[in-house]
């Protein structure tokens, strides 16, 4: 029987992607406590074309995934993920809150879970929902910069391990 | 509408925090039918970014740029590294003597996105509304597509059991070789050519 080969695996479940202010704009260098809905796992925000990297940039760049990344992002490498996690924040919201008005209009045929969790989610969401219904585009509680700012380049490190 | 996809609208930066967990928590969709958009974290407290990146100047209506997907990918860089260099010295020592052992090549960190990323995407459900299980095909199309025949693959083995081999492989070549060996091409499926 061969070896039970001891690879350790590290806990990745802490990082979160967020969108934010520029970092100049960060009050302090830190995100806003009030700052606390719409954090995405990294995973969320690594779909599309970093997904298809996501082999070979992580552990070797010859490997054939980065092939299919380039075949494949012509066509749906720029595909509607960005506006899943970005642009549609907004439908998404309105999305699951008609979902939960049809469910707690209609809770006898619901189980209890399902209507506390609509329930849970207009309350939480109802003023980005008063928002939204107003015209406003919701962005994790910012306003999105429809123009302006700088595309500063950013060197890609490797990975190290210390 | 390939236009409408690729409106981009700028959020200004996206940041790479770190936030224990029990200062986040998981939205709950449960009921609601969107299992796919069970993505959300709420968290608590000011958090100061690891890592930021500037997203590209792109608006509503115009063309997206894959500089957002590029600057992304450079926050996955940074969460591989902070996470390997945090690693506790038992975890440090326990790599290094794999590394001497087995000739591991691939460090925690990185084995742990790569597990994360393909149980993640593998397990999407594509039966769900037309747009979202579109959006989950074309994530799986990525990282299960056929160079040779530009078609995608579909999962044909246990996602546990591949995840559990990807937990003992010691190199990105044998990775690969795991992730290819439990793929088929879906029948029927449209052919992504190039």
């Amino acid at each position: 029987m061969p070896p039970i080969k001891p690879l350790p695996i590290a806990d990745l479940s802490m990082y979160l992607m967020h969108g934010g202010p520029r970092v100049e704009e960060l009050f302090g260098g830190v995100l806003s406590g009030e700052f606390v809905r719409g954090g995405h796992l990294y995973n969320i925000l690594a779909r599309s074309e970093e997904t298809a990297n996501l082999v070979g940039r992580s552990i070797d760049p010859s490997i054939r995934s980065m092939q299919g990344a380039a075949r494949t992002a012509d066509t749906t490498g720029k595909m509607g993920v960005i506006g899943h996690t970005d642009r549609s924040q907004s439908e998404n919201i309105l999305h699951r809150y008609q979902k939960s008005v049809a469910i707690l209009q209609n809770a006898s045929a619901h189980s209890a879970e399902q209507v506390t969790s609509a329930r849970a989610h207009v309350e939480k969401h109802r003023e980005i929902i008063s928002r939204v219904h107003s015209g406003e585009i919701h962005l994790t509680g910012i306003k999105p910069t429809i123009a302006g700012g700088n595309t500063d380049s950013y060197q890609l490190r490797c990975y190290t391990f210390n | 509408m390939l236009e409408e996809t690729l409106t981009v609208i700028n959020y200004g930066a996206t940041h790479l925090i770190k936030v224990p967990n029990n200062l986040s928590s998981r939205n709950d969709a449960s009921g609601l039918g969107l299992d796919n958009f069970n993505n959300e974290h709420q968290f608590w407290g000011q958090h100061q970014p690891i890592a930021s990146v500037q997203t590209p100047r792109v608006g509503m209506g115009e063309k997206g740029s894959t500089n957002l997907m590029d600057q992304r990918a450079a926050l996955i860089d940074e969460m591989i590294n902070d996470a390997n260099r945090n690693l506790s010295p038992e975890e440090k020592a326990a790599y290094r003597a794999s590394q001497a052992e087995f000739g591991n090549q691939i460090t925690p960190a990185q084995r742990a996105f790569i597990i994360d990323e393909f149980e993640s995407i593998a397990s999407k459900n594509l039966s769900g509304a037309k747009g979202i299980a579109n959006i989950a095909q074309d994530e799986q199309g990525f990282l299960l597509s056929d160079e040779t025949t530009g078609r995608y693959k579909k999962v044909s083995g246990g996602i546990d059991d591949t995840i559990e081999r990807l937990k003992t492989a010691t190199t990105p070549e044998e990775m690969i070789q795991i992730i290819d060996s439990m793929t088929r091409e879906k029948p029927g499926a449209g052919a992504r050519s190039k």
